[in-house]
């Protein structure tokens, strides 16, 4: 995560060495929060290559072997929950790009802050709020 | 229909453009990743490209930035540019479609819902 270079430093402002604590926790946070979304990800994708191949064998087996063909309603079912539960976790693990924004914006305040604190004039440019509070999709809307 | 389409996914965030490619390449389309407005641009004149989806919020040349520089190109006048954002505010929405943006989708998407907006632009 970036942080603004200032001349400040946290011994010298009330407080500052508790908000260089503060944006350090937020920067390991981030990076955390990163690296555990890579490995899910991996993992849910690796799920639904299987997953994806497992069908494809299945449907095979359904038109060499007629007597299959019963299972094939059932069949369809699963795939349809399965495609449902894939939508589902495709917009749940979106999460992390969200709570990365808010982390480095609460990085910039804490930054701002400690300059402010310590007389200097305020560096770099506030990034912009997330204004989702919840996990439900977005709109889409075509001009 | 989606043989041989490209779609060129702006993103600074890598779990972002994996989730996007991910959608897309499982829906039939060829994707190329950018990781910022400036790579993006540079992979936009190098490769043909169908459609672009563009994050806002990214360090350098932001997803404005990329699409009045795209908009400014013979070749991306009329190819769909996408924002997909987090952003929802009325006044950033207006200055996507001044830019040249043809539409605004705000995060998280939907993958059936991002899917048939991508067909119906581009097939």
């Amino acid at each position: 995560m970036e942080t603004c270079a200032s001349p400040v430093n946290g011994q010298n402002v009330p407080g500052g060495s508790h908000l260089e604590e503060v944006e350090r926790d937020l920067a390991q946070m981030n990076a955390l929060l990163e690296a555990a979304i890579e490995k899910l990800l991996v993992s849910f994708m690796a799920i639904h290559r299987g997953v994806a191949s497992q069908e494809a064998m299945l449907r095979d087996s359904a038109v060499e072997h007629p007597e299959f063909s019963a299972c094939t309603a059932r069949m369809e079912s699963l795939r349809v929950d399965i495609a449902r539960h894939v939508s589902q976790a495709v917009s749940g693990l979106q999460f992390q790009d969200m709570t990365s924004q808010l982390i480095r914006r609460m990085a910039t305040h804490l930054s701002t802050l400690r300059e402010e604190i310590g007389g200097a004039e305020p560096c770099k440019p506030q990034p912009r709020a997330v204004s989702q509070h919840h996990m439900e999709c977005g709109d889409i809307e075509l001009f | 229909m989606t043989e041989g389409k490209t779609i060129l996914t702006v993103d600074d965030s890598g779990s972002l453009r994996q989730m996007v490619t991910f959608v897309l390449k499982d829906a039939g389309y060829d994707v190329v990743e950018a990781v910022d407005g400036q790579d993006g641009l540079e992979k936009a004149k190098t490769r043909h490209i169908d459609l672009v989806l563009t994050d806002q919020n990214m360090p350098g040349m932001d997803g404005l930035g990329l699409i009045r520089a795209l908009r400014t190109m013979k070749k991306y006048q009329s190819v769909p540019i996408l924002m997909l954002t987090t952003e929802t505010g009325d006044d950033i929405k207006a200055q996507g479609r001044a830019a040249g943006a043809t539409g605004w989708i705000v995060k998280p998407f939907d993958p059936a819902r991002l899917t048939e907006v991508v067909r119906k632009l581009i097939g």
